[in-house]
Protein backbone atom coordinates (compact mmCIF):
# COMPACT_ATOMS: atom_id res chain seq x y z
CA UNK A 1 0.00 0.00 0.00
CA UNK A 2 2.55 2.43 0.98
CA UNK A 3 4.08 1.85 -2.19
CA UNK A 4 1.20 2.73 -4.23
CA UNK A 5 1.04 6.12 -2.24
CA UNK A 6 4.56 6.42 -3.09
CA UNK A 7 3.83 5.91 -7.03
CA UNK A 8 1.16 8.53 -7.08
CA UNK A 9 2.91 11.23 -5.18
CA UNK A 10 5.73 10.89 -7.55
CA UNK A 11 2.99 10.64 -10.64
CA UNK A 12 1.89 14.31 -9.18
CA UNK A 13 5.00 15.45 -9.49
CA UNK A 14 5.57 14.16 -12.82
CA UNK A 15 2.47 14.89 -14.02
CA UNK A 16 2.70 19.13 -12.72
CA UNK A 17 6.72 18.80 -14.55
CA UNK A 18 4.54 17.97 -18.13
CA UNK A 19 1.93 20.27 -17.26
CA UNK A 20 3.95 23.18 -17.02
CA UNK A 21 5.98 22.19 -20.62
CA UNK A 22 9.43 21.49 -18.49
CA UNK A 23 11.46 19.04 -20.83
CA UNK A 24 15.09 19.94 -19.22
CA UNK A 25 16.23 19.48 -15.90
CA UNK A 26 17.63 22.82 -16.06
CA UNK A 27 14.11 24.45 -16.12
CA UNK A 28 13.30 22.57 -13.03
CA UNK A 29 13.45 25.87 -10.94
CA UNK A 30 11.39 24.91 -7.68
CA UNK A 31 11.23 28.60 -6.61
CA UNK A 32 9.17 29.43 -9.69
CA UNK A 33 7.10 25.84 -9.29
CA UNK A 34 6.27 26.75 -5.73
CA UNK A 35 4.99 30.51 -6.63
CA UNK A 36 3.11 28.44 -9.34
CA UNK A 37 1.28 26.43 -6.87
CA UNK A 38 1.01 29.67 -4.50
CA UNK A 39 3.79 29.49 -1.86
CA UNK A 40 6.58 32.15 -1.89
CA UNK A 41 9.94 30.55 -1.11
CA UNK A 42 12.18 32.58 1.47
CA UNK A 43 15.36 31.77 2.90
CA UNK A 44 16.33 32.42 7.07
CA UNK A 45 14.10 32.89 10.00
CA UNK A 46 14.14 29.65 10.76
CA UNK A 47 16.52 27.50 13.02
CA UNK A 48 14.20 25.24 14.74
CA UNK A 49 13.45 22.61 11.58
CA UNK A 50 15.23 21.90 7.68
CA UNK A 51 12.22 23.47 6.11
CA UNK A 52 8.53 24.42 6.76
CA UNK A 53 5.64 25.26 4.84
CA UNK A 54 2.96 27.51 6.21
CA UNK A 55 -0.09 27.03 4.21
CA UNK A 56 -2.80 29.38 4.08
CA UNK A 57 -5.57 29.76 0.94
CA UNK A 58 -4.34 33.01 -0.01
CA UNK A 59 -0.63 32.44 0.04
CA UNK A 60 1.94 30.51 1.41
CA UNK A 61 5.37 30.02 2.87
CA UNK A 62 8.30 27.77 2.34
CA UNK A 63 11.03 28.53 4.83
CA UNK A 64 14.40 27.03 4.17
CA UNK A 65 16.88 26.84 6.70
CA UNK A 66 19.57 29.19 5.44
CA UNK A 67 22.43 26.49 7.38
CA UNK A 68 21.95 24.80 4.86
CA UNK A 69 24.73 24.66 2.24
CA UNK A 70 24.15 22.63 -0.59
CA UNK A 71 21.95 23.50 -3.61
CA UNK A 72 20.40 19.58 -4.28
CA UNK A 73 19.04 20.09 -0.37
CA UNK A 74 17.56 23.54 -0.73
CA UNK A 75 16.37 22.30 -3.68
CA UNK A 76 14.88 19.15 -2.01
CA UNK A 77 13.79 20.55 0.87
CA UNK A 78 11.75 22.85 -1.53
CA UNK A 79 10.20 20.61 -3.56
CA UNK A 80 9.34 18.13 -0.36
CA UNK A 81 7.09 21.19 0.95
CA UNK A 82 5.47 21.75 -2.39
CA UNK A 83 4.70 18.16 -2.17
CA UNK A 84 2.60 18.74 1.60
CA UNK A 85 0.83 21.62 -0.35
CA UNK A 86 0.26 19.68 -3.65
CA UNK A 87 -1.16 16.32 -2.35
CA UNK A 88 -1.74 17.08 1.83
CA UNK A 89 -4.93 19.36 1.32
CA UNK A 90 -6.27 18.24 4.74
CA UNK A 91 -2.76 18.64 6.44
CA UNK A 92 -1.91 20.13 9.82
CA UNK A 93 -1.88 23.65 9.22
CA UNK A 94 1.86 24.48 10.45
CA UNK A 95 4.35 22.15 8.20
CA UNK A 96 7.34 22.15 9.75
CA UNK A 97 10.40 19.29 8.80
CA UNK A 98 12.75 18.52 10.44
CA UNK A 99 16.27 17.27 9.04
CA UNK A 100 14.96 13.78 9.35
CA UNK A 101 11.68 14.17 7.45
CA UNK A 102 13.59 15.45 4.46
CA UNK A 103 15.93 12.74 3.68
CA UNK A 104 15.08 10.31 1.66
CA UNK A 105 15.90 7.44 3.31
CA UNK A 106 14.89 8.81 7.21
CA UNK A 107 11.09 9.32 7.27
CA UNK A 108 8.94 7.04 9.03
CA UNK A 109 5.86 9.49 8.59
CA UNK A 110 3.38 8.23 5.92
CA UNK A 111 3.08 12.00 4.50
CA UNK A 112 6.91 12.51 4.76
CA UNK A 113 7.74 9.63 2.85
CA UNK A 114 4.74 11.22 0.21
CA UNK A 115 6.59 14.20 -0.12
CA UNK A 116 9.71 12.66 -0.49
CA UNK A 117 8.27 10.47 -3.14
CA UNK A 118 6.87 13.74 -4.93
CA UNK A 119 10.23 15.57 -4.32
CA UNK A 120 11.82 12.99 -6.35
CA UNK A 121 9.56 12.82 -9.13
CA UNK A 122 9.81 17.11 -9.45
CA UNK A 123 13.37 16.99 -9.11
CA UNK A 124 14.33 14.00 -10.96
CA UNK A 125 11.71 13.29 -13.57
CA UNK A 126 11.65 9.49 -15.13
CA UNK A 127 11.60 10.13 -18.72
CA UNK A 128 14.40 12.45 -17.73
CA UNK A 129 16.08 10.59 -15.44
CA UNK A 130 15.81 6.84 -16.72
CA UNK A 131 17.44 7.26 -19.82
CA UNK A 132 20.71 7.96 -18.93
CA UNK A 133 20.31 5.33 -16.18
CA UNK A 134 19.31 2.48 -18.74
CA UNK A 135 22.48 3.25 -21.32
CA UNK A 136 25.00 3.50 -19.20
CA UNK A 137 27.10 0.54 -16.49
CA UNK A 138 26.40 1.38 -12.99
CA UNK A 139 29.52 3.93 -11.25
CA UNK A 140 28.99 6.72 -8.52
CA UNK A 141 30.61 8.43 -11.44
CA UNK A 142 27.41 8.36 -13.33
CA UNK A 143 25.52 9.33 -10.21
CA UNK A 144 27.40 12.12 -9.77
CA UNK A 145 26.90 13.14 -13.29
CA UNK A 146 23.35 13.23 -12.66
CA UNK A 147 23.25 14.74 -9.46
CA UNK A 148 24.76 17.73 -11.05
CA UNK A 149 22.84 17.66 -13.95
CA UNK A 150 19.47 17.58 -11.88
CA UNK A 151 20.93 19.85 -9.10
CA UNK A 152 20.26 17.42 -6.49
CA UNK A 153 22.39 16.11 -3.74
CA UNK A 154 24.45 12.36 -4.31
CA UNK A 155 22.79 10.61 -2.20
CA UNK A 156 19.30 11.75 -3.75
CA UNK A 157 20.23 11.35 -7.21
CA UNK A 158 21.50 7.48 -5.95
CA UNK A 159 18.33 6.72 -4.34
CA UNK A 160 17.15 7.23 -8.05
CA UNK A 161 19.35 5.78 -9.98
CA UNK A 162 18.35 2.29 -7.95
CA UNK A 163 15.01 2.88 -8.66
CA UNK A 164 15.54 2.59 -12.64
CA UNK A 165 18.91 0.79 -12.54
CA UNK A 166 18.43 -2.66 -14.81
CA UNK A 167 21.66 -4.46 -13.32
CA UNK A 168 21.59 -6.17 -9.93
CA UNK A 169 22.48 -2.95 -7.64
CA UNK A 170 22.45 -1.59 -3.88
CA UNK A 171 23.34 1.37 -2.89
CA UNK A 172 24.81 1.74 0.69
CA UNK A 173 25.01 4.74 3.18
CA UNK A 174 27.68 4.00 6.01
CA UNK A 175 28.12 6.13 8.84
CA UNK A 176 31.05 6.43 11.42
CA UNK A 177 31.64 2.48 10.21
CA UNK A 178 27.95 1.21 10.55
CA UNK A 179 25.51 0.55 7.37
CA UNK A 180 22.51 3.16 7.89
CA UNK A 181 20.83 2.67 5.15
CA UNK A 182 20.53 0.78 1.89
CA UNK A 183 18.12 0.35 -0.86
CA UNK A 184 18.49 -2.51 -3.70
CA UNK A 185 17.34 -3.05 -7.52
CA UNK A 186 14.16 -5.38 -6.83
CA UNK A 187 16.69 -8.35 -8.23
CA UNK A 188 19.81 -7.66 -6.08
CA UNK A 189 18.36 -10.85 -4.22
CA UNK A 190 20.71 -10.53 -1.06
CA UNK A 191 19.89 -8.03 2.10
CA UNK A 192 22.81 -6.31 4.34
CA UNK A 193 22.46 -6.14 8.00
CA UNK A 194 20.92 -3.12 9.18
CA UNK A 195 22.99 -1.47 11.61
CA UNK A 196 25.64 -3.75 10.64
CA UNK A 197 29.78 -3.01 11.07
CA UNK A 198 30.69 -2.71 7.45
CA UNK A 199 33.32 -5.01 6.90
CA UNK A 200 37.03 -4.91 6.86
CA UNK A 201 37.42 -6.50 3.25
CA UNK A 202 35.01 -3.67 2.07
CA UNK A 203 36.66 -0.63 0.35
CA UNK A 204 34.26 2.14 2.42
CA UNK A 205 36.21 0.41 5.61
CA UNK A 206 39.60 1.93 4.14
CA UNK A 207 37.78 5.13 3.66
CA UNK A 208 36.55 4.94 7.53
CA UNK A 209 39.93 4.71 8.27
CA UNK A 210 41.23 7.46 6.50
CA UNK A 211 43.01 5.73 3.83
CA UNK A 212 42.73 6.86 -0.35
CA UNK A 213 41.22 3.92 -1.95
CA UNK A 214 41.11 3.62 -6.11
CA UNK A 215 38.27 5.49 -7.74
CA UNK A 216 35.51 3.73 -9.70
CA UNK A 217 34.09 0.40 -9.53
CA UNK A 218 36.84 -2.69 -8.07
CA UNK A 219 36.33 -6.16 -7.04
CA UNK A 220 35.65 -7.45 -3.33
CA UNK A 221 34.78 -10.71 -2.03
CA UNK A 222 30.86 -10.84 -1.88
CA UNK A 223 30.75 -11.37 1.44
CA UNK A 224 32.72 -8.25 2.27
CA UNK A 225 28.77 -6.71 1.73
CA UNK A 226 26.20 -9.39 1.72
CA UNK A 227 26.18 -12.70 3.12
CA UNK A 228 23.67 -15.81 2.96
CA UNK A 229 24.03 -19.83 2.68
CA UNK A 230 23.05 -19.36 -1.21
CA UNK A 231 26.53 -17.01 -2.09
CA UNK A 232 29.12 -19.04 -3.38
CA UNK A 233 31.97 -18.04 -0.57
CA UNK A 234 34.63 -17.47 -3.61
CA UNK A 235 32.31 -15.10 -5.49
CA UNK A 236 33.13 -11.49 -5.59
CA UNK A 237 31.05 -8.69 -6.55
CA UNK A 238 32.00 -5.35 -7.35
CA UNK A 239 31.56 -1.79 -5.31
CA UNK A 240 32.58 1.72 -5.86
CA UNK A 241 32.55 3.53 -2.56
CA UNK A 242 33.20 7.61 -1.79
CA UNK A 243 33.89 9.26 1.29
CA UNK A 244 31.22 12.36 2.69
CA UNK A 245 33.18 13.73 5.33
CA UNK A 246 31.15 16.59 5.92
CA UNK A 247 28.47 13.89 7.15
CA UNK A 248 30.76 11.23 8.42
CA UNK A 249 29.78 8.92 6.30
CA UNK A 250 30.34 6.82 2.98
CA UNK A 251 27.95 6.32 0.08
CA UNK A 252 29.13 3.18 -1.72
CA UNK A 253 27.44 1.55 -4.77
CA UNK A 254 27.54 -2.57 -5.16
CA UNK A 255 27.22 -4.34 -8.21
CA UNK A 256 26.31 -7.94 -8.64
CA UNK A 257 28.00 -8.27 -12.65
CA UNK A 258 27.87 -12.35 -12.20
CA UNK A 259 26.47 -14.96 -11.41
CA UNK A 260 27.31 -15.40 -7.52
CA UNK A 261 24.42 -17.39 -6.05
CA UNK A 262 25.41 -21.09 -4.95
CA UNK A 263 23.69 -23.85 -7.62
CA UNK A 264 22.13 -26.92 -5.55
CA UNK A 265 25.09 -28.72 -7.68
CA UNK A 266 27.44 -25.06 -7.00
CA UNK A 267 31.37 -25.93 -6.96
CA UNK A 268 31.25 -24.27 -3.68
CA UNK A 269 28.85 -26.48 -1.98
CA UNK A 270 31.74 -28.28 -0.42
CA UNK A 271 33.13 -25.48 1.28
CA UNK A 272 34.54 -25.76 4.72
CA UNK A 273 34.94 -23.24 6.93
CA UNK A 274 38.54 -23.30 6.73
CA UNK A 275 38.16 -22.74 3.19
CA UNK A 276 35.93 -19.88 3.59
CA UNK A 277 38.78 -18.11 6.05
CA UNK A 278 41.49 -19.08 3.47
CA UNK A 279 39.33 -17.55 0.86
CA UNK A 280 39.02 -14.04 3.05
CA UNK A 281 42.90 -14.32 3.41
CA UNK A 282 43.97 -14.85 -0.72
CA UNK A 283 41.74 -11.99 -0.98
CA UNK A 284 43.73 -9.42 1.51
CA UNK A 285 46.56 -11.06 -0.47
CA UNK A 286 44.99 -9.89 -3.73
CA UNK A 287 44.50 -6.89 -2.57
CA UNK A 288 47.83 -6.22 -1.68
CA UNK A 289 49.35 -7.39 -4.70
CA UNK A 290 46.52 -5.06 -6.34
CA UNK A 291 48.18 -1.40 -4.85
CA UNK B 1 7.17 19.42 -64.14
CA UNK B 2 5.58 22.05 -61.62
CA UNK B 3 7.48 25.50 -60.58
CA UNK B 4 7.43 25.94 -57.39
CA UNK B 5 6.58 29.49 -56.57
CA UNK B 6 8.89 31.70 -53.90
CA UNK B 7 6.88 31.76 -50.90
CA UNK B 8 7.31 35.26 -49.93
CA UNK B 9 5.93 35.48 -46.29
CA UNK B 10 4.26 33.43 -43.59
CA UNK B 11 0.56 34.25 -45.09
CA UNK B 12 1.72 32.65 -48.09
CA UNK B 13 3.16 30.00 -46.61
CA UNK B 14 0.38 28.82 -44.56
CA UNK B 15 -2.11 29.59 -47.54
CA UNK B 16 0.11 27.21 -49.56
CA UNK B 17 -0.32 24.86 -46.52
CA UNK B 18 -4.04 24.89 -46.18
CA UNK B 19 -4.52 24.49 -50.16
CA UNK B 20 -2.71 21.44 -50.66
CA UNK B 21 -4.62 20.02 -47.35
CA UNK B 22 -7.72 20.73 -48.97
CA UNK B 23 -7.09 19.37 -51.92
CA UNK B 24 -7.64 15.77 -50.74
CA UNK B 25 -7.23 13.32 -47.76
CA UNK B 26 -3.64 12.78 -47.58
CA UNK B 27 -1.60 10.37 -45.60
CA UNK B 28 1.36 12.05 -43.53
CA UNK B 29 3.80 10.47 -45.71
CA UNK B 30 2.22 11.89 -49.04
CA UNK B 31 1.52 15.56 -47.10
CA UNK B 32 5.20 15.64 -46.37
CA UNK B 33 5.97 14.21 -50.53
CA UNK B 34 4.06 17.21 -51.65
CA UNK B 35 5.19 19.90 -49.36
CA UNK B 36 8.51 18.61 -50.23
CA UNK B 37 7.77 19.40 -53.88
CA UNK B 38 6.48 22.49 -53.25
CA UNK B 39 9.46 23.94 -51.73
CA UNK B 40 8.89 23.53 -48.16
CA UNK B 41 10.80 21.10 -45.76
CA UNK B 42 8.17 20.03 -43.25
CA UNK B 43 10.68 19.17 -40.72
CA UNK B 44 12.21 22.62 -40.66
CA UNK B 45 8.72 23.89 -40.89
CA UNK B 46 8.03 22.11 -37.78
CA UNK B 47 11.24 23.14 -35.93
CA UNK B 48 10.98 26.96 -36.94
CA UNK B 49 7.28 26.97 -35.55
CA UNK B 50 8.13 25.18 -32.36
CA UNK B 51 11.09 28.15 -31.61
CA UNK B 52 8.49 31.01 -32.46
CA UNK B 53 6.08 28.92 -30.22
CA UNK B 54 9.01 28.82 -27.44
CA UNK B 55 10.15 32.14 -28.14
CA UNK B 56 6.75 34.07 -27.65
CA UNK B 57 6.09 31.71 -24.64
CA UNK B 58 9.02 32.58 -23.05
CA UNK B 59 8.31 36.50 -23.53
CA UNK B 60 4.19 36.19 -23.04
CA UNK B 61 4.06 38.07 -19.55
CA UNK B 62 1.28 35.06 -19.18
CA UNK B 63 4.14 32.46 -18.94
CA UNK B 64 3.42 30.60 -15.58
CA UNK B 65 7.64 30.72 -15.39
CA UNK B 66 7.35 34.62 -15.83
CA UNK B 67 4.21 35.52 -13.36
CA UNK B 68 5.74 33.55 -10.94
CA UNK B 69 9.13 35.15 -11.11
CA UNK B 70 6.93 38.76 -11.65
CA UNK B 71 4.94 38.04 -8.29
CA UNK B 72 7.97 36.46 -6.11
CA UNK B 73 9.54 39.88 -6.77
CA UNK B 74 6.66 41.78 -5.94
CA UNK B 75 5.91 40.25 -2.70
CA UNK B 76 9.28 39.61 -1.28
CA UNK B 77 9.47 43.09 -1.35
CA UNK B 78 6.34 43.15 1.06
CA UNK B 79 7.49 40.41 3.30
CA UNK B 80 10.92 42.98 3.41
CA UNK B 81 9.28 45.98 3.97
CA UNK B 82 7.28 44.03 6.64
CA UNK B 83 10.38 43.14 8.02
CA UNK B 84 11.65 46.44 8.47
CA UNK B 85 8.37 47.41 10.10
CA UNK B 86 9.26 44.83 12.96
CA UNK B 87 11.57 46.99 14.93
CA UNK B 88 10.93 45.82 18.06
CA UNK B 89 12.40 43.04 20.16
CA UNK B 90 9.54 41.03 21.50
CA UNK B 91 9.79 38.77 24.15
CA UNK B 92 8.61 34.54 22.89
CA UNK B 93 5.28 35.52 25.36
CA UNK B 94 4.87 38.71 23.25
CA UNK B 95 5.45 36.99 19.52
CA UNK B 96 2.95 33.99 20.74
CA UNK B 97 0.52 36.43 21.97
CA UNK B 98 0.71 38.68 18.89
CA UNK B 99 0.47 35.00 16.79
CA UNK B 100 -2.91 34.18 18.88
CA UNK B 101 -4.08 38.09 18.25
CA UNK B 102 -3.44 38.15 14.62
CA UNK B 103 -5.23 34.73 14.36
CA UNK B 104 -8.41 35.98 16.40
CA UNK B 105 -8.76 39.05 13.70
CA UNK B 106 -8.46 37.00 10.84
CA UNK B 107 -11.38 35.78 8.96
CA UNK B 108 -12.30 31.68 9.56
CA UNK B 109 -11.60 29.99 6.80
CA UNK B 110 -8.09 31.17 6.93
CA UNK B 111 -7.81 30.78 11.16
CA UNK B 112 -8.70 27.32 10.34
CA UNK B 113 -5.73 27.04 8.33
CA UNK B 114 -3.37 28.60 11.56
CA UNK B 115 -4.33 26.69 14.18
CA UNK B 116 -1.69 27.09 16.82
CA UNK B 117 -1.46 23.40 17.54
CA UNK B 118 1.26 21.74 15.88
CA UNK B 119 3.34 19.28 16.80
CA UNK B 120 6.67 21.38 16.95
CA UNK B 121 4.70 24.34 17.65
CA UNK B 122 6.38 25.00 21.21
CA UNK B 123 10.01 23.85 20.26
CA UNK B 124 9.87 26.54 17.95
CA UNK B 125 12.74 29.12 18.33
CA UNK B 126 11.95 32.45 19.13
CA UNK B 127 13.51 33.23 15.29
CA UNK B 128 10.58 31.05 13.83
CA UNK B 129 8.18 31.96 15.85
CA UNK B 130 8.67 35.81 14.55
CA UNK B 131 9.07 34.58 11.17
CA UNK B 132 5.54 33.05 11.25
CA UNK B 133 4.04 36.48 12.81
CA UNK B 134 5.80 38.09 9.82
CA UNK B 135 4.49 35.30 7.33
CA UNK B 136 0.20 36.05 9.37
CA UNK B 137 0.87 39.74 8.91
CA UNK B 138 1.82 39.79 5.14
CA UNK B 139 -1.19 37.19 4.53
CA UNK B 140 -3.74 39.14 6.58
CA UNK B 141 -2.75 42.65 4.93
CA UNK B 142 -2.66 40.83 1.19
CA UNK B 143 -5.76 42.56 0.18
CA UNK B 144 -5.25 45.47 2.41
CA UNK B 145 -6.05 48.96 0.29
CA UNK B 146 -2.18 49.80 0.84
CA UNK B 147 -0.60 46.24 -0.13
CA UNK B 148 0.33 47.22 -3.71
CA UNK B 149 3.40 49.77 -2.36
Amino acid sequence: MESVRKAMAEQRAEDLILALGITDPNDIDVEDIAMNQGALVLEGGLTGAEARLTASPKLSFIRINSGIREVGRKRFGVAHEIGHLVLHKERSPLEICTHNDIVLFHSSNEKEIEANSFAAGLLMPGRMFEPPCRSSSPSLDLVGQLAAKFQVTATASCTRYIEFCPHRCCMVISTRGKIRYHRRTADFGYFLQPSGDVRPMSYASELFAGESIPSGMRSVPAEAWIEGTSIASSKRILEHSVSMPSYESVLSLLWIDQDIDRKVTGEDEGDTEEEVSNARWSWSRDRREER
Amino acid sequence: MTETKPIRNAADLFQRIHRLSGEAEWSESELRELLLQEGIDPSSLLESVRTSVRTLLRESPYYWRNRAAALRSKLKSRVFAAQRRQTQKLSRKEILDNIKTTLARMPPDLTQEFSVEHRNFEACSDEDLESILLELDCIENLDAPNANE
